[in-house]
């Protein structure tokens, strides 16, 4: 007879395998990151510039001039660079976060000789015209205006501002009458300054050809290189502080709680990422457990750390009832009191590591992932080890770490708690 | 395009299992699909099927907590409930695929949740009602277009249901009936991909799997649309910053020949930067601040729905006969044969790109497999190469009309 009330048997990770990417350097000196795997005829050719949303002197002109990038060029208007690109079935998208911003070119190997002189094309060449920035930036102000209506978008502005304060390049963000104020000037600034001969480096990754570099190289092995100009700011403390952000006719509240903390390259930062993880960071975390299996507060909450280049923070996010806000946080600050007060058991902590470390064996397969992966830790400068620390900490970190880490770290009187919506009764 | 091997075999008892092996990940997914979504329940008690996805997870007859056990073997899973479907999926690392097994055949034996587990998973659902459709701005379009276009079919409601008192109103002999009916072994399709062996699965499928009792095929008899005659349109008034257009017309089903054109004819006007109503509607005329075209791809005859924000410095009649302009243009007009050869290869690398994620290649195969042959996930992009620029003006004379649309209107409140 089948038993089917024990569980079978099943092997624990010991190992997450990365692959390292190649480093190749074009003529003028650009480092290439060449991720070479996968079983898809797939190429993904990712320019990384040094510059964030946290370089450029105020809001909106980072994001603005990446989304520019394809807005037209000497030779080329914006539709006929969306022509070349749809044509053969490729994605150009530009990104940008707090530290850096990113020129990405997905496209099948086989068309890489057709598409990879558009990416260049666009990046040494951009004209900003004036119609195409006025129809952006309208098009952008009437998106705000919709996301303002959301208690999500509401908390994560009120959040960041909370934490960082709201004049701090981690924590400032625009409002709708900033897309009045922009000018052309400060986007071809920008782009000049960080953009054009800027490139840190080039990450390369999917099913190559032999010829790969060389076409990089024909692409941008001859543009002109800067000499880069890294940025870099000091962290004010912060003052705890409680902020709501009124939304009258919601139906949820968003929550939001945190504090600032430090980045990835922070000793501590990779056993936070396991406490926050038994907090909020997977479907049976306590938080998910309390407040949503047991209360039916909420479809989902969660929690976990966030690394940037010159800080980090942590993070707790649900949105719930509107009725039951307030209970909702003291739910979790009862749940953090926990971490701080009691040894996580044993069987919870290794069903913890276990989860992670399947999740970081996700996180690498394929070779967009395995490149994401080295974009992170290319940021921190950081290599192979730190993959292998990571691996290690998750594999040994004990319970009394973990309280300890806890007691340091997740005082209620050090996070900012904020919420959006509907105004709490008291 | 890279084709996706498989191998299929049948249970004694109905279960179709298929195998995909791909030795280049450490990874497997286990997805189980079964033949029951929101078209299938009862007009006066909907969102149940999305409900039932929900207390899937709530234990079952020998395992009390489905989560647990999986993490502990470095899993993950979740699952999603459309008009026609329900799946359910795993991911982890290989050589744990039986803890899969075990966990999933469990649950299709039988349920044992306890009447707590009902009642947090109706508020839950409920939180997920208010969070995605309600407390978003526009998050009640489909709860609103649905009704105006299907007057008969039960596609006339959206999966999450119709209102917040269906879920509240569930009981736990509905919940019974819903299982009994519905999660049997010849209702669902397992699909293995990954770094697997097709004889080990055999194996593990005869283990975990067999033993569940037949059961039957549910029959289904559902009320097939009428014609549509004369066009629809409801106006709403919301606290919106932007007006709103969403237009649908009645399309055919996915599996249906017709389909690929309909498809192809959603990318010509909606798909990338370069598509027409983006470029022309957006920037050009800067009506729209962004614009939006899409089939729904459902398995009964269903929708193609233009969807557009309307930019501030323009007039909802305007805007609305400018998407009217371009319809008209197909009309009259062929489409380019490099225009459609664009969208074409659009798809074929857009397939390519999809088709990195195992997990996509095993709901994929699920899908067919349900629709009626997994091998089509193969063969379908041959019936895509054969559409013509004939075709397409064919199909909107004789569909994208006035007639067979049902227009809904977003009007912002003018002194919100």
């Amino acid at each position: 007879m089948l038993d089917r009330a024990t569980a079978p048997q099943f092997g624990t990770i010991k190992d997450v395998s990365l692959i390292e990417p190649t480093i190749h350097h074009l003529d003028n000196g650009i480092p290439v990151f060449s991720v070479n795997t996968g079983i898809q005829e797939v190429t993904k050719v990712e320019l990384v510039f040094d510059a964030g949303t946290a370089t450029a002197s105020r809001t909106l002109v980072a994001s603005t001039t990446t989304k520019l990038l394809t807005s037209g060029t000497s030779n080329k208007t914006a539709a006929e660079i969306a022509e070349s690109v749809d044509f053969f079935g490729a994605y150009l998208q530009a990104e940008t976060s707090h530290d850096d911003c990113s020129l990405n070119l997905f496209t099948l190997s086989k068309y890489l000789p057709q598409t990879l002189p558009i990416l260049a094309e666009v990046y040494t060449d951009v004209v900003f015209s004036e119609k195409e920035i006025t129809t952006h930036l309208s098009q952008s102000q009437q998106q705000m205006l919709v996301n303002r209506e959301k208690v999500s978008y509401l908390g994560a502005k009120a959040f960041a501002a909370a934490m960082f304060g709201k004049h701090h390049p981690y924590g400032r963000s625009a409002s709708v009458a900033d897309y009045d104020s922009i000018t052309r000037n400060e986007l071809v600034g920008f782009y000049q300054n960080h953009i054009k001969g800027g490139v840190k480096h080039i990450i390369v990754a999917g099913k190559l050809s032999k010829n790969t570099i060389a076409q990089l190289n024909d692409a941008f092995g001859n543009t002109e290189q800067k000499e880069p100009s890294p940025s870099s700011f000091d962290i004010e403390p912060n003052t705890p502080t409680t902020v709501h952000a009124e939304k009258a006719d919601a139906v949820q509240n968003s929550i939001k709680i945190g504090r600032v903390l430090f980045n990835r390259k922070h000793p501590d930062f990779i056993g936070l990422q396991v406490l926050t993880t038994v907090l909020g960071g997977y479907f049976g975390s306590r938080l998910m457990t309390n407040i949503r299996e047991d209360k039916g507060y909420t479809y989902g909450i969660g929690s976990g750390m966030v690394s940037m280049k010159n800080s980090g923070y942590l993070s707790i996010s649900t949105e719930v009832g509107a009725d039951v806000c307030q209970a909702a946080v003291d739910e979790i600050f009862k749940e953090i009191g926990l971490l701080r007060k009691e040894h996580i058991p044993i069987g919870e902590l290794e069903l913890v590591r276990n989860y992670m470390l399947g999740s970081i064996l996700k996180s690498v397969d394929g070779p967009f992932a395995i490149a994401d992966k080295w974009k992170t830790y290319l940021r921190y400068e950081m290599g192979i080890n730190s993959h292998h620390n990571l691996i290690h900490q998750i594999q040994t970190i004990t319970p009394e770490r973990l309280r300890d880490l806890a007691n340091t770290y997740l005082q209620r009187d050090n996070m900012a708690v904020v919420t959006a919506g509907k105004a709490m009764q008291d | 395009m890279g084709r996706i091997d498989f191998e299929r075999f049948t249970l004694d008892n109905g279960l179709r299992v298929i195998v995909h092996k791909d030795t280049s990940t450490p990874l497997a997914c286990l997805n189980i699909m079964y033949d029951v979504g929101s078209r299938d329940e009862d007009p006066d008690r909907t969102g149940f099927a999305h409900l039932f996805e929900h207390l899937m997870f709530g234990g079952s007859a020998n395992i009390p907590s489905y989560d647990a056990p999986l993490q502990m073997a470095s899993g993950s899973n979740n699952a999603f409930t459309s008009t026609d479907i329900t799946n359910y999926y795993i991911t982890l690392p290989a050589e744990n695929l039986e803890t899969a097994f075990w966990l999933e055949s469990d649950r299709m034996l039988n349920l044992a949740f306890t009447d707590k587990s009902l009642e947090v998973q109706r508020n839950v659902v409920i939180e997920e009602f208010r969070q995605r459709y309600l407390n978003q701005p526009y998050g009640d379009a489909w709860l609103l277009m649905r009704p105006l276009a299907f007057k008969e079919h039960p596609y006339n409601w959206a999966t999450i249901g119709k209102e917040e008192k269906h879920i509240e109103e569930a009981t736990m002999a509905d919940v019974r009936a819903f299982f009994n009916t519905h999660y049997k072994p010849k209702n669902a399709v397992m699909v293995v991909a990954g770094n697997v062996e097709v004889v080990a699965i055999k194996e593990l499928s005869e283990k975990w799997f067999a033993p569940i009792i037949k059961g039957e095929k549910p029959k289904r008899n559902l009320k097939p649309e009428p014609k549509q005659t004369e066009p629809r349109r409801l106006q709403v008034t919301r606290p919106v910053p932007l007006d709103a257009i969403y237009i649908s017309f009645h399309m055919c089903g996915k599996t249906d020949d017709d389909y690929p054109a309909w498809d192809l004819l959603s990318d010509i006007l909606g798909r990338g930067d370069s598509s027409r109503l983006y470029q022309k509607l957006v920037k050009e005329k800067r009506l729209f601040t962004a614009i939006g075209v899409f089939t729904m791809g459902e398995r009964d005859p269903s929708l193609f729905s233009i969807a557009g924000h309307i930019s501030q410095d323009a007039s909802l009649e305007e805007a609305e006969a400018a998407i009217w302009e371009e319809i008209d243009h197909l009309k009259t007009e062929l489409v380019a044969e490099s225009e459609l050869e664009k969208v074409k290869n659009q798809l074929n690398a857009n397939n390519e790109f999809a088709e990195m994620e195992l997990l996509n290649r095993a709901i994929g195969l699920a899908y067919h497999e349900i629709n009626g042959d997994a091998e089509t996930i193969n063969t379908e992009m041959e019936e895509y190469m054969k559409v013509t620029p004939e075709d397409l003006k064919q199909l909107v004379n004789a569909s994208v009309t006035k007639d067979n649309s049902s227009t809904l209107i977003y009007k912002r409140e003018t002194n919100a």
